[in-house]
Formats: structure tokens, C-alpha cells, sequence
């Protein structure tokens, strides 16, 4: 028996903002565990509980272990098929699709961000690969924002997180970092030492609002509107960077006139502040520079998403906070991004059958499903998502659901939507396959080797692909274009070009196995101060959005949405231990959270007389729910929250399209955090 | 208490009932038709001391009795406590039982490798399957049966190991059961390992 560990480099490649580098130490053939990686510039060597929780992951007794059919759909018998079936299946109801309707457009993919590595493109590819198909296309999660930094920037960078430390002012603009990106607060603690002072600005007075020196409790979704109190204080009071917004901006006047004419009162009141506040606001953003200012994606998930970060952005802009050290208006960057992207375009040879895609919206797929009649969808894939909890008009969704013939999911454990599933497929974690991941966040690219065999009889997506490929083409030569005799070494050697191993100092992509690398992007972002806007400056005054009928300013109040039937807002904020429904099942995280609740203000609590831990009814215009009502004082008695890792919260959700996210992402976002409601006691 | 003149079952019987489970275990006996049951029961018959303990002779009885409909709803019942997809209701690992976190691979995991690895043995496949499967365990007590110089290594295997965790999963299985099949197999494991505890323990038989 060998006695030594060997140690791998593994990726989490979760929807999070550290996309950490993880060690794996196997022994025999086990991973024994797993430790964060210090040479990872930016995690440091470590984890979060939910990493340092992978082994509990990979080894859960409940993990899916082969293909597995459930006939009839839904009815919970389940019958063990060999992978030899499963391909035959999938690839036998492919055909019959293409027979019966001449084309691939009855086949869909829903694939989400569960799993951000490249090599998880492999179904893209894969149905890239059959010409043209049905796809979701758009993004619940960040949407707006990425519109909102295109019109304003021409491009998404942000930061290196060291550069906070030049900071005098931090504003931590609707993010909660101690719960949802720990990595960052060694920079934050450290900028504090160094005499920095931090302004948490949220609708919930969260754990990191609690460590900050001030916190502004704002109203729900009226981010604009404060920002726009702010820049009319600043006009007020000459705060403003004459000289930068003279180099650097396009359509100062014009926002100037549009600011003026805004009324501060009613600023005020959308945004739920007093002018001191506004004044202490005004003058820290204009003379206690650098401000670094850090958006979360919260705010952006409103009817007026795009704008709250578009007019945050244009408050930078104008007190000069951008493209200097320490500064800066983050949010996500795509820049280290710098993959060829090959495996996404096996496009066919075949001129006759040419790639595309029919798509259907993400935030709207339940609809979508029933709209496309032409073939209708009778296919569907989901991969890297679970669409019955993160999805909105569920019921919709499950009627539409009823009318495919087939649906596979390619899962690691059993969850609502494969319950919805003809054939659920057993995946691999990162620990059983190789991948590679990028952040959004930060500039550190890391890659993932397989540590141990797959377990049992899962597969990475990859392998399933060429699986399925290599299916079809017995059947007809060129059926499907995915690759069948790459190996998945090969398919990450295609990711990479020499500008990209410039950009990473290294001369091959297996230097990666040393210690994750750092592209070259700037450490400041914009600190060139180069704009790739039309003009190549900050617009504040964008042509581009206005041809998207669309605001032209960054600024603006909001329009009243308020329902006197659903007077209250029902936020679904972020919890720790958990994203969205990933991390269900750990045990040791099930006896903190046992049960979906509700909290509220014990205030409003009390005027509904409704008691702690009872149950209680939540209705909104798309539905109700019965949950149990937990108190909070970190709420304001006119908001909610909810943690959306279980399927209930989505009977309250239907989709109501943001302002943005159509040019990034191909379809508007989903104003989640618009959700209006009504509560009551439960007679 | 009565007092019970115990009878041991022979080596032969032993083997053939451990054989039986790892079958059972392996999913070996999906297919298996009314006639096959009905044959098994016959053989199981011939062995007195099951017949006349109690759950030995529900057992047999349940195999004498098999329909078609149990035969239909067997492998679903089976997958549901043993094979998943969903949670499984009996978990046929010995961690389940035995770690904190219900964590499989863990060390109660390598406690059983290493007594595989000990005899020479590994699970072909070793780190993609759980060695503490209840199939490899009976797989490998079935090896250390075969040969008689193995006795002290049997019976350490079956006390540290399989006697700790077996009951309790049959217990789950009494509880979650939907099928008489895999109800019959669980009331056989339990009434099997009673007398395995008599013969390797020494002790005395579950007698009200
Ligand atoms: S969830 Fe986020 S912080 Fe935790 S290990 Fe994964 S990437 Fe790191």
C-alpha cells in the first residue's frame, strides 16, 4: 500500500466570486482531503465552509452513481440502465426528432452556471454541433449590470482586489462579503489598518454592514435614486472632478441639465435617506478619495436594474473615481476571459444543416417552451442547473414540461428538475475530470486535473458528449460535428493562443499544473484610462442605450412601481452556506438551516400578529406559500427575505423583464428583487 | 426462557447463504422468475434452523408466495433503498452507519480497505466503488470462509465490520420496504445474522 499522498490542483467552480484553487490529497485511490492553494494570489490558500465540505460532496451517500430511467416521468420508479442505454435512448429519440420534423429545432438546451469550467461547454458544443437547435439564451443573475458596464464602458474589467488598499473610502454598495465572498475581507481588514473607513449601503443591515464604520439602510431597488441624490448634492456643492469628467466623459452637460431638473425631495424619499446622509455621502465620494466602490448583483435585479449601476457608475465618473488606484466603480469583469472558445464551435460541415440557435428566454422558458411551435421543443437537455428551483412561473414551466418526450438531466444528486426527468445522468465534480476556470471577479486562472476515478459510473459532460456524438454519427456520418477522438487534454490545449500564454507567462497550458497564474490585465481598472465606448470615453450621456430605447443617462429616479395590494418586498438574498439550492444536502449544513423561512421585522410581525416560528402566508400577484416566519431587526418594515435554495419561493415568481441585459446576454434580466407581496397570519 | 438446543448451520449452508445476499446485493437477482423464488424457498427449506426461527420462516415463505406484481415492483422497491437515484432509504454502506457526517470513503471506509488489502484482496475498480458496499463485504467474508485457516480473520472482519452495521440497515429496510422481495431478503439477513452471532460469538439465540 502506498503511503504517500499525491496532490492535485482542483478549481471550485461554482457561480462565486473566488472561484477558488483547491489541493486534492489522495491516497489509494481516495481523496483524503482538501486544502485551498497558496500559490492562488488571490484565495491565499483557503477555502470557504462550503469547499472545505468537497470531500462530504464527492463521497455523499445520496450522489447519483449510474444512468438511471424513470418511466412514467414523475412517477419515482427508477430503473438502472447501462450507459449503452442511455446513449442508445437519447441518440434513437435524436433521430426519430429529425425524421418527424426535418430539422434539430425540437431539441433544447438549458444549461446554466452550476459549473463555470470551459469543458462544461461540451453540450453548447455538442448541440452547436447538430446545426440548428433550440437553446436558452439570457441570464438571471447579472444581466442588467453587464448591459449597464457596456453602455458606460465599452467592456467589463475590475480590479485586483490589493488595489483597495490605496483606498481612503470603501463603499460596499449591496454586497454582503462576509457571507458571500470571504476572500475579500483580508484586503478590506488590511485597507481598514491602513486607515481606510467602509460604507455598507444595503437594504439589510447584514453581517458586513455590522463590521463597517457606517451603514445606510436604503430602500429596496432605489439605488439610482440615491446615487442621483448624490450627484444632484455634488452639482449643488461644486464637488465635482472638473477636470476628469472634461478627459474622460462624454455628456457631462447634458446629464448636468437632466440632473437639475430632478427633484432632491423626491430623491430622497425614493432612496429612504435624509440630507445629512447624502452629505456625508457626497463628501466622502469627493474628498476622501480614492473611493473604491463594490456593486452587487442584487440591486440590479429590479425593474430599473441597469440603471441603479449605470447611475453608481456615472458617480464615480463624475467625483473622478475611476482608472485611479484605489478607486473604481467593480462589478464583474470578463477580460481574463481570454479563451479561443473552441469547443463551443463544432459548427457542422454540412452546408445544408447550418449551426444557430432558436432561442428561448432563460428568465422566460416556461413561456418560451409554449411558444415555439414551429417544430415545438419535444427534447430537452438540462445541465448545470436546477430549473425547478431557479426558475420563475414554475407551474407554467411544469405543465410545459409535460409536453416533451424526452428530458435528461446530468446531475450529481437528485433534485426537483430530475424528478422531472426521463434519464438523470451521474456527473463528475472537479475532483474526477479535467476543466479549467476563470473568475469574474478576480484575474487568476486555474485548471482542474482529476484526483481520482469517477465515481461509480458518473461522466464528465464531456465524455457524454462524445459519447453521444460518436452514437449519431454511426447512424449517419456527420450527424453530429462534436469531436469524437479528442482527448480532454486536447480539448484544453484548443482553449488556449499565444496571446493568451503571453497574457499568463507561460509557454503551455500544463504550467498550470505548477500554481494557478495571473493574467496580465491592468491591476486598476481602466487605469489606462482607454474606453472601448463608441466615443472611447465614459458616456454619461450613452447614444447606444438610447438607440435601445432606453434612458441615455446613468442617472434618474424611478418610476413608481409600488401596489397597494403587495405593499411589501420579498428580497431572496444569499445566504452562506449555500448557493441557491447547491450545498442541499450537507449534513452539517442542514442542522444550521432545517427549514425554508421568512424573515421579517418583528414590527411588522407584531401588526399582522403574526408570531415567531408560526406559519404564514406570503401571496404575491403570480401566487401564495405557507412558510415559517423567522424575526429580524436587520430589515425594515417594509422588506422580507427569503434564502432561495428550496422550490417554494418560486411559486411567487413570475418573470418581469429589467431594463437591461439584452446586449451582453442576449435577453433582459429577471427583476427578481421586485417581488411585491402581501403577508398574513395563518388562521 | 426456553431453553433451545441450539443447532448450527453447516459450513456449506453458511457459504451458500452469504453467496445468496452477495447475489442479492450485487443486483444479480433482478431477473429471477416466480419458479426461481419458489426454488429458492424449496432450498431454503432443507435448512431446519432458519425454517424454524421466525423471520427465517416469514422469509421463506414471502419466496413461496412471490407474484407477478411483486416481481414488477421488486426493482423499483430495490433501487429506491439500495441504488438511488433518490436518497437512499437503506443505505447499503457501512459508513452510513458509522460516520458523523454519513460520509462514504471516509476512514470507516479505509478501515475496510485496509482489511481487503491485508488479505491481498482490492475491489477491481479500487476509489470509483466504496469498499464498504455490503456486496464486497460479503464477497470477501464468502473468501475467508472458503478457507478454514481464515477463521480468526472472519471473525474479526464480521465483529469489527459487518455485525456493527448490518442490523440497522436491515431495520431500514423493515421500515421503508414496499415489496415483499427485498422485505423477505431483509427478514433472511436478520435471522441469518443472529445465528452468524451465535456461531462466531458463542452467544445465545434471540429466544422470547
Ligand atoms: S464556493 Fe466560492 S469561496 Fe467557496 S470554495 Fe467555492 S469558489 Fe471558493
Amino acid at each position: 500500500m502506498d503511503q504517500t499522498y499525491s496532490i492535485t490542483r482542483h478549481v471550485c467552480p461554482r457561480n462565486c466570486y473566488s472561484t477558488c484553487s483547491i489541493l486534492g490529497y489522495t491516497k489509494n485511490g481516495h481523496l483524503q482531503k482538501v486544502t485551498g492553494d497558496h500559490k492562488h494570489g488571490y484565495t491565499k490558500g483557503l477555502l470557504c465552509a462550503k469547499g472545505y465540505n468537497y470531500i462530504n460532496n464527492v463521497y455523499h451517500p445520496d450522489r447519483l452513481k449510474y444512468p438511471m430511467r424513470q418511466y412514467p416521468r414523475g412517477s419515482g420508479q427508477w430503473q438502472r440502465i447501462s450507459w449503452t442505454e442511455a446513449i442508445d435512448i437519447i441518440a434513437g429519440k435524436i433521430i426519430e426528432l429529425n425524421h418527424r420534423y426535418e430539422s434539430n429545432l425540437s431539441l433544447a438546451l438549458n444549461k446554466y452556471s452550476g459549473n463555470m469550467g470551459i469543458l462544461h461547454h461540451a453540450m453548447e458544443g455538442f448541440f452547436n454541433g447538430l446545426g440548428k437547435t433550440s437553446r436558452a439564451v439570457g441570464n438571471p443573475c447579472w444581466s442588467p449590470g453587464m448591459d449597464a458596464v457596456y453602455y458606460d464602458y465599452g467592456e467589463h474589467q475590475t480590479s485586483d482586489m490589493q488595489d483597495i488598499l490605496h483606498s481612503e473610502t470603501i463603499i460596499l454598495w449591496g454586497i454582503n462579503p462576509v457571507w458571500t465572498s470571504i476572500h475579500s475581507l483580508n484586503y478590506i481588514y488590511e485597507a481598514l489598518r491602513r486607515g481606510a473607513k467602509v460604507i455598507t449601503i444595503d437594504p439589510v443591515y447584514t453581517e458586513t454592514a455590522k463590521k463597517s464604520d457606517t451603514y445606510i439602510q436604503i430602500k429596496p431597488g432605489s439605488d439610482g435614486a440615491l446615487a442621483t441624490a448624490i450627484a444632484k448634492y455634488i452639482l449643488e456643492h461644486d464637488l465635482f472632478d472638473r477636470e476628469f469628467i472634461d478627459q474622460y466623459t462624454v455628456g457631462w452637460e447634458e446629464l448636468r441639465d437632466y440632473i437639475d431638473q430632478l427633484s432632491m425631495e423626491e430623491a430622497l424619499n425614493q432612496c429612504g435617506q435624509t440630507i445629512e446622509a447624502i452629505q456625508f455621502l457626497a463628501e466622502r465620494l469627493a474628498k476622501h478619495r480614492p473611493v473604491y466602490i463594490w456593486m452587487g448583483f442584487g440591486m440590479q435585479r429590479h425593474r430599473n436594474g441597469g440603471q441603479n449601476i449605470r447611475a453608481i457608475n456615472a458617480l464615480a465618473a463624475m467625483t473622478g473615481n475611476i482608472g485611479r488606484q484605489g478607486s473604481g466603480a467593480q462589478f464583474g469583469q470578463r477580460a481574463t476571459w481570454k479563451f479561443t472558445y473552441h469547443i463551443l464551435n463544432p459548427f457542422p460541415d454540412d452546408k445544408r444543416n447550418k449551426a444557430g440557435v432558436r432561442p428561448l428566454d432563460i428568465n422566460d422558458f416556461a413561456n418560451d417552451l409554449q411558444k415555439q411551435q414551429d417544430p415545438p421543443v419535444k427534447f430537452l437537455w438540462i445541465t448545470c442547473r436546477n430549473l425547478l428551483t431557479q426558475s420563475a412561473n414554475v407551474e407554467e414551466l411544469k405543465k410545459a414540461l409535460q409536453t416533451l418526450e424526452l428530458i435528461v438531466t446530468v446531475e450529481h444528486f437528485m433534485t426537483e428538475t430530475t424528478q422531472y426527468s426521463d434519464l438523470v445522468l451521474p456527473a463528475t465534480t472537479q475532483f474526477e475530470e479535467w476543466d479549467i476556470v476563470a473568475s469574474y471577479w478576480h484575474h487568476w486562472i486555474s485548471i482542474n486535473q482529476p484526483a481520482i476515478e469517477p465515481y461509480y459510473e458518473s461522466k464528465s459532460e464531456l465524455e457524454i458528449a462524445r459519447l453521444l456524438s460518436k452514437k449519431l454519427n454511426e447512424y449517419k456520418d456527420h450527424f453530429s460535428a462534436f469531436p469524437t477522438d479528442m482527448e480532454d487534454e486536447q480539448f484544453i490545449e484548443q482553449e488556449f493562443t499565444d496571446e493568451f500564454y503571453q497574457a499568463l507567462h507561460i509557454k503551455d497550458w500544463r504550467e498550470l499544473l505548477n500554481g494557478p497564474r495571473r493574467v496580465d490585465v491592468q491591476k486598476t481598472a481602466w487605469g489606462t484610462m482607454e474606453f472601448k465606448t463608441p466615443s472611447g470615453k465614459i458616456e454619461l450621456f450613452s447614444k447606444q442605450a438610447l438607440d435601445n430605447q432606453l434612458s441615455p443617462f446613468g442617472m434618474g429616479l424611478m418610476e413608481n412601481g409600488s401596489n397597494p395590494l403587495f405593499p411589501y418586498i420579498l428580497l431572496l438574498n444569499h445566504e452562506p452556506f449555500r448557493i441557491n439550492s447547491q450545498f442541499q444536502n450537507l449534513t452539517s449544513f442542514k442542522k444550521i438551516s432545517r427549514e425554508p423561512c421568512i424573515y421579517l421585522h418583528p414590527l411588522l410581525a407584531k401588526e399582522k400578529g403574526i408570531q415567531r416560528y408560526s406559519m404564514m402566508k406570503v401571496v404575491s400577484e403570480k401566487g401564495e406559500i405557507t412558510i415559517r416566519a423567522n424575526f429580524s431587526t436587520d430589515l425594515n418594515q417594509q422588506t422580507l427575505v427569503i434564502f432561495p435554495n428550496h422550490p417554494l419561493v418560486n411559486k411567487l415568481i413570475s418573470f418581469t423583464a429589467a431594463d437591461m441585459g439584452k446586449v451582453m446576454t442576449s435577453g433582459k434580466g429577471n427583476a427578481l428583487n421586485d417581488l411585491h407581496v402581501n403577508i398574513t397570519k395563518l388562521c | 426462557m426456553t431453553k433451545l438446543t441450539v443447532i448450527h448451520m453447516d459450513q456449506g449452508d453458511r457459504l451458500l447463504l452469504y453467496q445468496l445476499f452477495w447475489h442479492y446485493y450485487r443486483g444479480d437477482l433482478m431477473k429471477l422468475t416466480t419458479i426461481d423464488w419458489a426454488n429458492l424457498a424449496e432450498l431454503l427449506r432443507t435448512m431446519t434452523v432458519l425454517c424454524e426461527s421466525e423471520f427465517g420462516n416469514q422469509a421463506i415463505t414471502k419466496f413461496d408466495e412471490v407474484s407477478e406484481e411483486t416481481l414488477e415492483s421488486f426493482v423499483f422497491d430495490y433501487n429506491r433503498l439500495f441504488v438511488g437515484p433518490n436518497r437512499l432509504h437503506a443505505s447499503p454502506y457501512e459508513s452510513t452507519y458509522s460516520n458523523f457526517e454519513g460520509t462514504i470513503m471516509q476512514q470507516e471506509t479505509i478501515k475496510v480497505r485496509n482489511f481487503y488489502h491485508y488479505e491481498g484482496l482490492q475491489v477491481a475498480d479500487e476509489g470509483q466503488y466504496p469498499d464498504d458496499h455490503i456486496q464486497y463485504e460479503l464477497e470477501f467474508i464468502c473468501y475467508l470462509l472458503n478457507q478454514n485457516e481464515k477463521g480468526p480473520d472472519l471473525k474479526l472482519f464480521l465483529e469489527n465490520h459487518f455485525f456493527k452495521w448490518v442490523d440497522k440497515h436491515c431495520e431500514r429496510i423493515e421500515e421503508h420496504s414496499q415489496n415483499q422481495l427485498t422485505l423477505a431478503f431483509a427478514y433472511l439477513l436478520k435471522e441469518f445474522l443472529q445465528l452468524e452471532k451465535i456461531i462466531i460469538e458463542g452467544g445465545e439465540p434471540n429466544v422470547n
